[in-house]
């Protein structure tokens, strides 16, 4: 029986794991088994693709193919922005447009077929080690396995990609918030470590002074969908695209300006006492994290990795033992602290069905019989 | 229509049925494995007294996606617990007489994802979409979504979104204006082609485009298709659902044994649903709605000699709980007997698409989660829209509507995305926890006298019984009055203004009659004002968890309110119409 999504305890520390880490793209692996790495070295790179488009322009516009030249707003070899137009035609008091889909060059445009070939460039990709650590394995044009020593920390929901930076403590406490007044001007490349939650207000300062990253324990969606989309987008548009069926918590066409890691869930409650603690203890350390989050068939969660000296290999689990610290995740109260009292244990609901449950003490001393499906083991 | 089926057929269920007993006793220890990606669950029916009835049941999460990504663990899992509960050894040969034939039924692999692209309007656009979805497939049809403001086929936004959705298979279909964008879509399917998007391209066209089509995407393309000028709709449609079926068995055929040693016959869904709906309606003469909400939402409805199926594997209230963000903000939030935000319903959405394992423990969540599956149900009906009626005698619904709290939060979510209104004006609502009625259905294919045993004895118990007061009126103004009377002679007196619901308490095995004298402009059942009806046993009123509830409401229940806030509070006065504490 497991909880947290990934099958391992939300807090590993002083533990020795591996970590894969991989281009989203085919690329260059430069690195070899048993070398030693930095958490900012590069271990892989992806050369710049360059990717051709065919848009049936002349059908869009609903004009004659061998007319199509007449209508294209940029010439042969011009460089093009994404939603920026290619063509565009009359009619009447309206004007009806093709924009480009993508960042690239407009390559041809062709009369016979009434089409327009636009390539794009996938870009140069620097791929880091994240971590300390030894290549244990590479994975041929795709990346390596890195083992290393130290403190992992899982958040449940990441924006952005990754960083590398010094850890700051914005807030004393994990159930304050951080304000726009608290952020510094010297926080440039720093991750900062937020408490509760962070408002717009504070996250678009962080932006300002060049944050790389902000770790905070929850953010109601609609700040945090403000903040990204630029209050452009709703929640369907935002939280449901057509790409959710393939794991993509958010429009995969918002970028983040800068990490964001959220480690209990949406709304406002304070960050799990044990994980503000481990990362108060780093102030001023070099961390690093990766925000990359994939719901479903492609599970990923957002990863927190601090680097120690040593690190023991023992087995990770997360079975539910007693006394094991616990947070228990309900939709509409999620974190709360707990400890397990017992191991779980089958008992047949109110309609007969057999579940597996555990007792668990709270915080006030109370105890409460919760689904095993409810909680996460924390360390 | 292909999904419309002509019930007359036989389930094969209702001869067995007849003579249950001696055939079913013989048949030994049946099991069925329930799989999706939500939860796996095993049913045990086995001989009682000459009769096959249900045993045991076990579930657990499924172990179907990451992180642990091997099915076989979960159905070890309930079949460990089972055979605890049991003493029997579940995993034996197929040489043990004790046990008979096992099953496998539900979403044992991913859905297949559809996209239908028409260029122009075509009349089997709607057909195809039903079609899709009386399989185990997420259906996406591209029409406005993939055009310009002035109506274009737009082979950008067509490309983005093919790439987006990546669908198994693709139906292209010539429409209306065919002549102007078919070289656009078979062009656009050739930029996406290199890149293995899609599996398949079926083509539903004249000769002439499928010639095109071929010329331009050339022979390594995986192409099927048929000029559907030369065929009925329903041919066209029925040569689909049996090209989606079969793909969707060849996959779930080619994983290995789940786990199991003996032989798995795989029996979908949604078959199961309807062999066991139909079963049903016709041995009850009612008409029968059953529902199930897990990975995914599927529904049957079944009258003695007309029936529909659906599949929407991209709409639930665990993993695929995000699709309920495309209600609009409101009506999703009207439905919630509690005052929430738009962002704090945000938030709770999220969380649990987050965590999807997550059961509605606390009673604020699962009266969430209930106002939540009303529009999970009323999406997924609606899409049977034209194939199905409101006339709804008997509705069947499985564990996720089981809520712990109170079971009545089940039997609202029911009656509001349902909104029936049954001919004789009553409504049995079932509760299905161990999702006995998919299992009986699974194990029917096999060995029909046993799902015969089990629907009867052990399936056939209702939570409430539902009397639906039809009419409209002036918010507050009496509607009905009545009287129920139980068995040894007690009585309650009660009257239920428009607009309002009453519970009444009839525990499950009591009989009682109902007496009750519509005021003008409502009737039960076709009833004349003023006239008094009785409703008794024989009528379909019979006790159960929740008891008779009294639904005045009228017809549509949602009607439009003025403000958010007025929709609300009506929701939050049916909740405690129904004794529900907030």
């Amino acid at each position: 029986m497991w909880s947290f999504p990934t099958l391992e305890p939300v807090v590993l520390t002083q533990g020795s794991f591996a970590i894969e880490r991989v281009l989203s793209q085919a690329g260059e692996v430069v690195v070899s088994v048993g070398a030693s790495v930095d958490p900012d070295e590069v271990i892989a790179r992806s050369e710049d693709v360059e990717q051709t488009m065919t848009l049936y322009v002349a059908s869009e516009l609903g004009v004659e193919s061998e007319e199509l030249s007449k209508y294209v707003a940029k010439s042969i070899g011009s460089s093009i922005r994404k939603g920026e137009v290619i063509a565009r035609v009359r009619r009447g008091l309206r004007t009806a447009t093709v924009k480009s889909p993508v960042d690239g060059t407009l390559v041809s445009v062709d009369d016979s077929s009434g089409t327009v070939v636009v390539s794009s460039s996938l870009g140069k990709r620097d791929l880091l080690s994240l971590v300390s650590g030894e290549v244990e394995r590479v994975i041929p044009n795709m990346g390596a396995i890195i083992r290393t020593s130290g403190t992992r920390l899982y958040g449940i929901a990441g924006f952005g990609t990754e960083a590398i930076g010094s850890l700051v403590v914005g807030t004393d406490r994990p159930d304050r918030e951080l304000t726009a007044d608290n952020v510094p001007n010297d926080w440039k490349g720093k991750i900062v470590l937020a408490g509760m939650t962070a408002g717009v207000p504070a996250l678009t300062r962080l932006v300002e002074v060049g944050a790389a990253g902000v770790i905070l324990a929850s953010i109601p969606e609609g700040d945090l969908r403000r903040f990204l989309s630029g209050g452009q987008m709703d929640q369907d548009g935002f939280w449901n695209p057509v790409t959710a069926a393939h794991g993509d918590l958010s429009h995969p066409s918002v970028d983040s300006p800068l990490v964001i890691i959220v480690t209990e869930g949406f709304g406002r409650r304070p960050m799990n006492d044990r994980m503000f603690e481990i990362l108060r203890g780093r102030s001023d350390q070099i961390i690093s994290v990766s925000a990359r989050t994939s719901l479903g068939n492609s599970l990923a969660r957002p990863e927190i990795y601090l680097d120690d000296d040593e690190g023991t290999d023992r087995g990770i689990d997360d079975r539910i033992v007693d006394r094991r610290p616990l947070r228990i995740v309900d939709s509409g109260a999620f974190s709360v602290p707990a400890t397990a009292a017992g191991e779980p244990y089958v008992r047949p609901s109110r309609f007969g069905v057999r579940e597996v449950v555990v007792n668990v003490f709270l915080e006030s001393g109370q105890t409460r019989t919760v689904p095993t499906t409810n909680v996460e083991v924390i360390e | 229509m292909v999904s419309y089926r002509n019930s007359d057929a036989p389930t094969g269920l209702e001869d067995n049925a007849i003579t249950s007993g001696r055939e079913s006793a013989d048949a030994g220890a049946s099991l069925v494995i329930d799989v999706d990606a939500h939860i796996v669950r095993g049913v045990l029916f086995d001989s009682v007294e000459g009769q096959s009835r249900f045993i045991a049941s076990a579930q657990v999460p499924s172990t179907l996606g990451p992180p642990i990504s091997d099915l076989t663990v979960a159905v070890r899992e309930v079949i460990s617990i089972l055979e605890e509960q049991t003493g029997m050894d579940l995993d034996a040969g197929e040489n043990d007489s004790a046990l008979g034939p096992y099953a496998i039924t539900g979403f044992p692999i991913r859905p297949l994802s559809v996209a239908i692209v028409p260029t122009g309007q075509q009349a089997l656009t709607p057909i195809l979409a039903v079609t899709g979805r009386a399989t185990a497939s997420i259906v996406h049809i591209l029409t406005d979504n993939v055009r310009t403001e002035d109506g274009v086929l737009s082979s950008t936004l067509l490309e983005s979104r093919i790439r987006g959705i990546r669908p198994d298979i693709v139906v292209l279909l010539e429409g209306d204006r065919a002549q102007s964008e078919w070289a656009s879509a078979v062009g656009t399917f050739g930029n996406l082609m290199p890149d293995g998007i899609p599996d398949q391209l079926i083509v539903l066209a004249s000769e002439e485009f499928q010639q095109y089509l071929i010329q331009a995407l050339g022979d390594g393309a995986n192409l099927t298709g048929l000029d559907p000028s030369q065929y009925e709709a329903h041919e066209v449609a029925s040569a689909l659902e049996a090209e989606l079926t079969d793909l969707y068995e060849q996959r779930v055929g080619a994983e290995p044994r789940m786990g199991v040693s003996r032989d798995l016959k795989y029996v979908s869904r949604l078959r199961a649903g309807d062999l066991a709906t139909r079963f049903t309606a016709r041995r009850l003469e009612r008409s029968v709605v059953s529902v199930d909400v897990s990975s995914g939402t599927a529904i049957n409805w079944s009258t003695m000699h007309a029936g529909g199926s659906l599949a929407r594997p991209d709409l639930d209230v665990h993993a695929n709980i995000r699709a309920l963000f495309g209600i609009p903000a409101g009506v999703l939030r009207s439905s919630i007997p509690l005052d929430m935000s738009q962002d704090d319903l945000g938030n709770w959405i999220l969380n649990r698409a987050l965590r999807p394992r997550v059961k509605s423990a606390l009673r604020r969540d699962q009266l969430i989660e209930s106002g939540l599956l009303t529009h999970v149900v009323s999406s997924a009906w609606r899409d049977l829209e034209g194939v199905v009626s409101d006339q709804i005698d008997i509705i069947i619904a499985g564990e996720g509507f089981c809520f712990e709290y109170d079971p009545a939060l089940g039997v609202m979510a029911l009656i509001n995305g349902l909104q029936p209104a049954p001919l004789n004006g009553v409504v049995q609502v079932l509760l299905d926890p161990d999702g006995l009625l998919w299992s009986a259905g699974a194990i029917g294919d096999l060995s029909p006298a046993v799902a015969a045993d089990v629907i009867e004895n052990d399936v056939l118990a209702p939570a409430a019984t539902v009397v639906v007061v039809e009419g409209t009126g002036t918010e507050g103004q009496p509607a009905v009055s009545g009287k129920l009377t139980y068995e040894d002679g007690e009585t309650i007196e009660f009257s239920v203004n428009y607009g309002s619901m009453r519970r009444l308490s009839l525990g499950e095995g009591d009989q009682a009659t109902l007496i009750l004298t519509c005021e003008p402009g409502f009737a039960v059942g076709g009833s004349n004002p003023g006239e008094q009806i009785q409703i008794g046993p024989d009528d379909g009123l019979r006790g159960g968890e929740v008891g008779v509830i009294i639904d005045a409401r009228g017809r549509p229940v949602f009607a439009d309110r003025e403000t958010l806030a007025a929709g609300q509070e009506d929701v939050r006065r049916w909740y405690l119409d129904l004794g529900i504490e907030l």
